[in-house]
């Protein structure tokens, strides 16, 4: 009987006869639901609400974006979510981001949808999870910072990979269209608990990477460079320093690990 | 530290006014608060519980614990859930009497039970591994439902009479579920008083509902004139509304059997502004006073 509720809040009322029969349903039991086969909806209704109530508050920014480029997508979307997936976390407020990772080849596959718009449901939903991340372990003993340490940053942080500029997207016109370029951003808490975001050259990026790894700060540029054809010369080093200066700003760079 | 317990009438947590609850620090008996929303998570809210935390005791109200669902209890949802109570300092946590998950989906709502005797067994048994699991007393809430899965062998007082004594766990008295499905199905509400263990309650939640049209796809409607009457109409328990008179007066009724059991606010849709709420509280608080001197 509980599969038999749950496949009609996922699926479809009117095929009540066939949940009946295919769930096998005792004769006696079968005959209450028929007596008011209405309510399975509203099940149906219920269930439904609670996930696209969460979906439009986490989402809200791609949800409208997405109304305006292919009206009713995103009911289509939640539709077949719930029909095919379902939700699979126990915390409603982790939903949206199994459904972000159910539509995406969907939206991508839909010549209506803007191929920014993965990226901007990424990004609206780091935004939050950033925002909400558990609190971080006490840091381990600090040194400075030297060329043979790794080095220690604050958590949460997330370095994200964007194919178009909506990190600058304006939240308030829906007409407005990123640019198309690769961004790379990285996402990290401020001590008032909200998402920052800071945009990285390609470069930069690589040594965040390097380091969010575990190398060292030299084994990392050096690493970094390779990957992207640079030269480590003064410019890439005065570059670095910058950012490990601004990053110790911002409460991102802690020090170094210590040996 | 010794941590005070859950007393007199208390209000749910939302964030909807935990900035401004924090700022005005109301003399509340305590505050309820669902682990669901702060298990895994640090930040402003995370942050705010701890606030929240030094002003009030804390009650520990769960929403997907599926107590009577068919899926195995999930183990790592119950170890974050007692390190989670062991936190607040929950003197006891509750959760509802439902289902919420199958096949590993999870509804995010809370589906009914038949009321069976085998049911009754079967999630007694489920009730009694969770409770040892979470380390503290449990408490299972009476859900608001809208259509009985299957043919009935119990009444509803009944069923949930049978799974606290089978169990031997405490009940969560919804107040409002209970006048919602009285009304919806047409018994006597203080059938509950009658069947109900009054000892084993712990808690009570209050709450509003909504009025729909059960014959037109459920659209809201206005609250018909003559409620016992036939009138095509369905309660929903949205807490979206102050608490009904009716609800209230059966809340006192309650209490008069009870005696000084600790009442809990709910509110989750169309949340007014804090003095409303805060008067709310006063109302109920004031029915409290009056049923318990009694």
């Amino acid at each position: 009987m509980q599969a038999l509720f749950a496949a009609a809040c996922f699926g479809d009322t009117a095929e009540l006869e066939t949940l009946i029969a295919r769930h096998r349903i005792d004769p006696e039991d079968a005959a209450a639901l028929r007596a008011s086969p209405r309510r399975l909806a509203l099940y149906r209704r219920l269930v439904r609400h609670n996930v696209t109530s969460i979906v439009d508050t986490m989402l809200s920014d791609t949800r409208a974006r997405l109304e305006r480029y292919a009206p009713g997508e995103m009911e289509r979307t939640v539709s077949a979510f719930m029909a095919e997936q379902g939700p699979r976390t126990a915390h409603l407020r982790d939903v949206p981001a199994e459904l972000l990772a159910f539509a995406a080849p969907r939206w991508r596959a839909n010549p209506k949808v803007p191929a920014w718009l993965v990226d901007l449901a990424e990004l609206e939903l780091v935004d939050f999870t950033i925002g909400v991340a558990p609190r971080p372990l006490p840091p381990p003993p600090l040194a400075d910072v030297t060329a043979d340490r790794p080095l220690v940053f604050a958590e949460p942080r997330r370095l994200l990979h964007l194919g178009s500029a909506v990190n600058v997207l304006s939240r308030t016109d829906l007409d407005a269209v990123p640019e198309p370029r690769p961004v790379d951003v990285l996402v990290y808490r401020d001590a008032g608990h909200a998402s920052r975001f800071l945009e990285l050259t390609p470069l930069a990026c690589a040594i965040l990477e390097e380091l969010f790894a575990g190398a060292p700060l030299g084994p990392a540029m050096v690493a970094a460079c390779r990957k992207h054809g640079h030269v480590l010369d003064d410019t890439v080093l005065g570059g670095a320093a910058r950012l490990l200066a601004d990053l110790g700003e911002r409460g991102v760079l802690l020090g170094a690990r210590e040996a | 530290m010794t941590m005070q317990r859950p007393n007199g009438v208390g209000l749910g947590l939302r964030w909807e006014f935990v900035d401004e609850l924090l700022e005005r620090k109301p003399a509340l008996g305590f505050i309820e608060i669902s682990p669901e929303n702060y298990m895994g998570r640090g930040g402003y809210y995370d942050e705010a519980l701890d606030r929240a935390k030094a002003l009030w005791p804390i009650a520990s109200h769960g929403l997907t614990m599926s107590i009577g669902g068919t899926d195995p209890l999930r183990t790592e949802y119950l170890a974050g859930l007692r390190a989670f109570i062991d936190r607040v300092g929950a003197p006891w946590h509750s959760d509802h009497l439902c289902f919420s998950t199958e096949g590993g989906v999870v509804l995010h709502d809370l589906l009914p039970l038949a009321f069976k005797r085998s049911e009754v067994k079967r999630v007694a048994e489920r009730i009694k591994r969770a409770q040892d699991a979470v380390g503290v007393p449990l408490a299972i809430e009476n859900v608001s439902f809208y259509l009985h899965p299957g043919k009935r062998e119990l009444t509803e007082p009944e069923f949930v009479a049978s799974v606290c004594e089978a169990a031997d766990c405490g009940l969560m008295f919804d107040v409002n579920n209970a006048w919602v499905n009285a009304t919806n199905f047409g018994y006597d509400v203080d059938s509950w008083l009658r069947t109900i263990p009054a000892e084993r309650i712990v808690q009570m939640h209050v709450a509003g509902h909504d009025w729909f049209d059960d014959g037109n796809g459920f659209a809201a409607g206005e609250r018909p004139a003559d409620i016992a009457g036939e009138h095509g109409m369905l309660i929903v328990d949205s807490h979206g509304a102050d608490v009904a008179d009716e609800v209230l007066a059966f809340l006192e009724r309650t209490l008069q059997k009870t005696g000084p059991v600790p009442v809990l606010l709910e509110r989750d849709q169309s949340i007014p502004p804090l003095d409303e709420l805060l008067a709310e509280v006063a109302k109920i608080d004031a029915i409290y006073r009056r049923a318990v001197a009694t």
